[in-house]
C-alpha cells in the first residue's frame, strides 16, 4: 500500500545568476512500512528529495501525495502541523537541542502534536528512550554524550510521536562503525516493532545493503532503482 | 512551557553575554530612579523652601499688581471691602491651611549715618508665621521666633551688613505715601534675615499697624493675600477652582477685579523645576536607547547563533508563532530580571542615602538635606517601560526567526 506518491518532482535552485536543477522529473512511490534508501553522489539530490518529502521545502514542479494529502497546498503552519503529526527527523548531525535533556529533547515532539498528560508523556519518552537503550542516560544533556547516543536519541526523538515516516539524512555519516551498525540496527528494531516506513539518504554502504529499495540518484535524475528484497515489515 | 524553558536556558547558556546586559539594564535602572528620586526630593526641598519662606503656595493680587510688582505700587491695594469679599470667598476651602495678608512698600533705611532702599513687607506676624512657617528659620539669630511688634523690624542680611546693623540698633524708615508726600518713623531691629533665592528674598519686615501709620492710611488695604495649604497635591485643583470664582467677580468696567497665582507663577525657581523635569526626561530617554540597543543586539545574536537550533524546531512541527513567542520571551525575561534587580538595588541605595541625611548647600540655601524616594507609580512606570521596550527589541529578531524557511535554517552552519 502506497504512504507517498512522488509524481514528476523537479526543484530548481534559481538564487544564483546559473538555476540549478536539484531534482528532474522524479517519479517515486513509497510503500507503507518500506525501509528505502536514496543513494548517489553529492549534489545528486537525496537531501533535496527529502526536504521535500518532509515538507520543509516544496517543489518547483510535480506533487507529492502523502496518505491523500498533497504537501505543496500546505501552508507554513499547516506544514508544520504535518511534520509534527506524521514525519521524524534523523539529521547527520543529531541535531539536539543543547539546552534539553535527553528526556526533554524526546518529550518536546510531544509538546508540538498532542495533548498528552504529563503523565503519559513520562510514560512514552521513558518507553522509547528504553527501546533506543538511552534511558538510564535521560537527565544527561547532549554534550554529555557520545555520537553513537546522540542518533539514539535522535532516533528516539523522531519515533516518539510514532510517525508514518521516518526521513533520515546521512544518519551514520558522523558515527563510527560499530555506532553506525548499532544504529541501523535499532531502525531496523524501530521498523518491526512499530511499523514506520524509513527513507533515508546515504553513502554508506552499511545502510545500503540493509535496506529493502535502492533509489540511486545522479544530477537529480532518477537513474535506477534495486530491489535487494529485505526485510519487509 | 517548553518555550518558556527553553528562553531561559538560552539565557543562561551565554552568562558572560546575559549578564553583561542584564547589568547594563540595571544601571540605567538605577540610575533614572536615583536621578528622579533625587530630583523630585531636591524639588520638593526647594519648593518647600520657597514656599515656606515667603510666597506660600497660592497669592491673590488687585488685577494688573504683579506685572507692576517691581514698582510696588500702594495705588494697586485692595481696598477694605475687597479683602472682605475674598476672606468670605475662602472661607469655602476647607484645603486651605492659613491667609495672611501684606502691603508690600519701597522705603529708605537709614542707620543715621547712611541711607539706602529696602523693600518692606508690613505683615500681621501671627498669621505670617502661619502661612510661611519657615521664616523663623531664616533668622541669623538660631532658635530665635519670627515675631514683630509695632515699632520693629526685621531687615535683610545683606542691608544689615552692609549698614552694620544689629538686633537692637535703631534705624529710620522713610516711605512716600499713595498720594506722594513722605513720612518717616524709627524702629529697633529685632532680627537679621537670611537671603532667600527668587522673589521677597531680600525683604524686609514691619508690623502691618506701622506700614497704615508709615503711610497714612485710613482704612485697611492689603497689597497681596498669602495662602498656604493643607497638601501641596491639592493646589492645582483649588487653583482651578478660586480661579474660576474670582474671574466672576467685576469691577463697574466688567473687568476682573482680582488675580491669583501660584508659586510657580511668581518664582524663578519653576523654571529650574521644568529644567529638571527635562533632565529626568532626558535620562529616561537614555535608558530607553540602553534597553533597545542592548536587547537588540543580544537577540539579533541569538537569532543569529541558533538558526539550525530554529531549523530543528521547524522540522519537528514547531509553528512560526512559537518560534516568535520563545524569543520574544527571551527578551522579555531579560528585561524583566534585569527591571526587578535595579529596583531592588535603587530602593536599596536610596533607604540607604535617606539614613545618611545628605547635605548640600543651593545658592544661598544651607544645609538642605536630600531624602531621595520615588513613588510606587514612578517604579512601575520605569518597570512597564524598560520591559515594554525589551519587549519591541525582541521583536525584529523574533519576527525574522519565526519566518526563517525550515530547510534554509537547517542548511545553516
Amino acid at each position: 500500500m502506497s504512504l507517498i506518491q512522488i509524481e514528476k518532482v523537479k526543484k530548481v535552485f534559481s538564487e544564483t545568476e546559473t538555476p540549478v536543477t536539484a531534482l528532474d522529473n522524479i517519479s517515486i512511490s513509497i510503500d507503507k512500512g518500506s525501509f528505502i534508501s536514496f543513494i548517489g553522489p553529492s549534489g545528486s539530490g537525496k537531501t533535496t528529495l527529502l526536504n521535500i518529502i518532509g515538507a520543509l521545502d516544496k517543489p518547483s514542479a510535480g506533487r507529492i501525495i502523502f496518505n491523500n494529502i498533497e504537501l505543496s497546498t500546505l501552508n507554513r503552519v499547516a506544514a508544520a502541523d504535518f511534520r509534527a503529526e506524521h514525519i521524524g527527523f534523523i539529521f547527520q548531525n543529531f541535531n539536539l537541542l543543547p539546552v534539553l535533556t535527553v528526556y526533554e529533547n524526546v518529550e518536546y515532539p510531544l509538546l508540538m502534536t498532542r495533548n498528552t498528560s504529563a503523565s503519559e508523556r513520562r510514560h512514552l519518552v521513558e518507553n522509547v528512550l528504553d527501546a533506543v537503550g538511552m534511558k538510564t542516560q535521560m537527565g544527561k544533556f547532549p554534550n554529555q554524550i557520545s555520537g553513537g547516543q546522540k542518533q539514539r536519541v535522535a532516533i528516539a526523538r523522531a519515533l516518539i510521536t510514532n510517525p508514518e515516516l521516518v526521513l533520515a539524512d546521512e544518519p551514520t555519516a558522523n558515527l563510527d562503525h560499530e555506532s553506525a551498525f548499532k544504529v541501523i540496527q535499532l531502525m531496523h528494531e524501530m521498523r518491526s516493532k512499530f511499523g514506520t516506513t524509513f527513507v533515508f539518504s546515504t553513502h554508506d554502504p552499511k545502510i545500503v545493503k540493509e535496506v529493502d529499495i535502492l533509489h540511486k540518484l545522479e544530477d537529480g535524475k532518477l537513474i535506477g532503482t534495486d530491489n535487494q528484497g529485505g526485510v519487509a515489515a | 512551557m517548553i518555550q518558556f524553558k527553553i528562553a531561559i536556558r538560552n539565557l543562561i547558556r551565554h552568562k558572560r553575554r546575559t549578564s553583561l546586559t542584564a547589568l547594563l539594564i540595571v544601571m540605567g535602572v538605577v540610575l533614572v530612579l536615583l536621578f528622579t528620586g533625587f530630583s523630585k526630593s531636591f524639588k520638593q526641598l526647594i519648593i518647600g523652601q520657597i514656599t515656606d519662606s515667603m510666597i506660600g503656595h497660592l497669592q491673590i493680587h488687585k488685577k494688573g499688581y504683579v506685572s507692576s510688582i517691581d514698582n510696588l505700587p500702594l495705588t494697586m491695594n485692595l481696598m477694605d471691602k475687597q479683602v472682605e469679599k475674598i476672606e468670605s470667598i475662602l472661607t469655602g476651602y476647607p484645603e486651605i491651611e492659613a491667609v495672611s495678608h501684606r502691603i508690600k512698600l519701597g522705603g529708605m533705611l537709614s542707620n543715621f549715618e547712611e541711607t539706602t532702599n529696602i523693600r518692606l513687607n508690613a505683615i500681621f506676624p501671627e498669621k505670617e508665621i502661619l502661612t510661611c512657617p519657615g521664616l523663623s528659620d531664616r533668622l541669623l539669630t538660631k532658635g530665635a521666633k519670627f515675631q514683630i511688634q509695632p515699632g520693629e523690624i526685621i531687615i535683610p542680611k545683606n542691608l544689615a551688613r552692609g549698614m552694620q546693623l544689629k538686633e537692637e540698633s535703631t534705624v529710620v524708615i522713610v516711605a512716600n505715601n499713595k498720594d506722594g508726600s513722605v513720612n518717616g518713623m524709627t524702629f529697633k531691629v529685632v532680627g537679621i534675615l537670611d537671603d532667600l533665592m527668587g522673589p521677597g528674598g531680600r525683604d524686609g519686615f514691619m508690623h502691618y499697624e506701622d506700614a497704615l501709620d508709615l503711610l497714612r492710611m485710613d482704612n485697611r488695604e492689603v497689597g497681596e493675600i498669602i495662602i498656604k495649604l493643607h497638601d501641596f497635591k491639592t493646589l492645582e485643583s483649588v487653583q482651578e477652582r478660586l480661579s474660576t470664582e474670582i474671574s466672576t467677580l467685576l469691577n463697574q468696567k466688567n473687568q476682573p477685579v482680582y488675580e491669583l497665582h501660584d508659586w510657580a507663577q511668581l518664582s524663578p525657581f519653576s523654571t529650574i523645576a521644568d529644567m529638571v523635569d527635562l533632565l529626568v526626561i532626558t535620562v529616561k530617554i537614555v535608558l530607553i536607547s540602553i534597553v533597545l540597543i542592548s536587547i537588540l543586539n543580544v537577540m539579533i545574536m541569538a537569532v543569529y547563533e541558533r538558526v539550525s537550533e530554529i531549523g530543528t524546531l521547524m522540522a519537528m512541527g514547531t509553528r512560526p508563532r512559537k518560534i516568535l513567542n520563545m524569543f520574544l520571551m527571551e527578551g522579555f525575561l531579560l528585561g524583566l530580571v534585569s527591571t526587578i534587580a535595579g529596583i531592588i538595588l535603587s530602593t536599596g541605595i536610596m533607604f540607604v542615602l535617606r539614613t545618611q541625611q545628605i547635605q548640600f548647600s543651593f545658592g544661598r540655601m544651607k544645609n538642605l538635606s536630600l531624602e531621595p524616594t520615588v513613588s510606587i507609580e514612578e517604579i512601575l512606570m520605569v518597570a512597564f517601560t524598560v520591559i515594554g521596550i525589551s519587549l519591541l527589541a525582541a521583536l525584529q529578531p523574533a519576527i525574522k526567526s519565526s519566518r526563517l524557511e525550515p530547510v534554509d535554517a537547517l542548511r545553516h552552519v
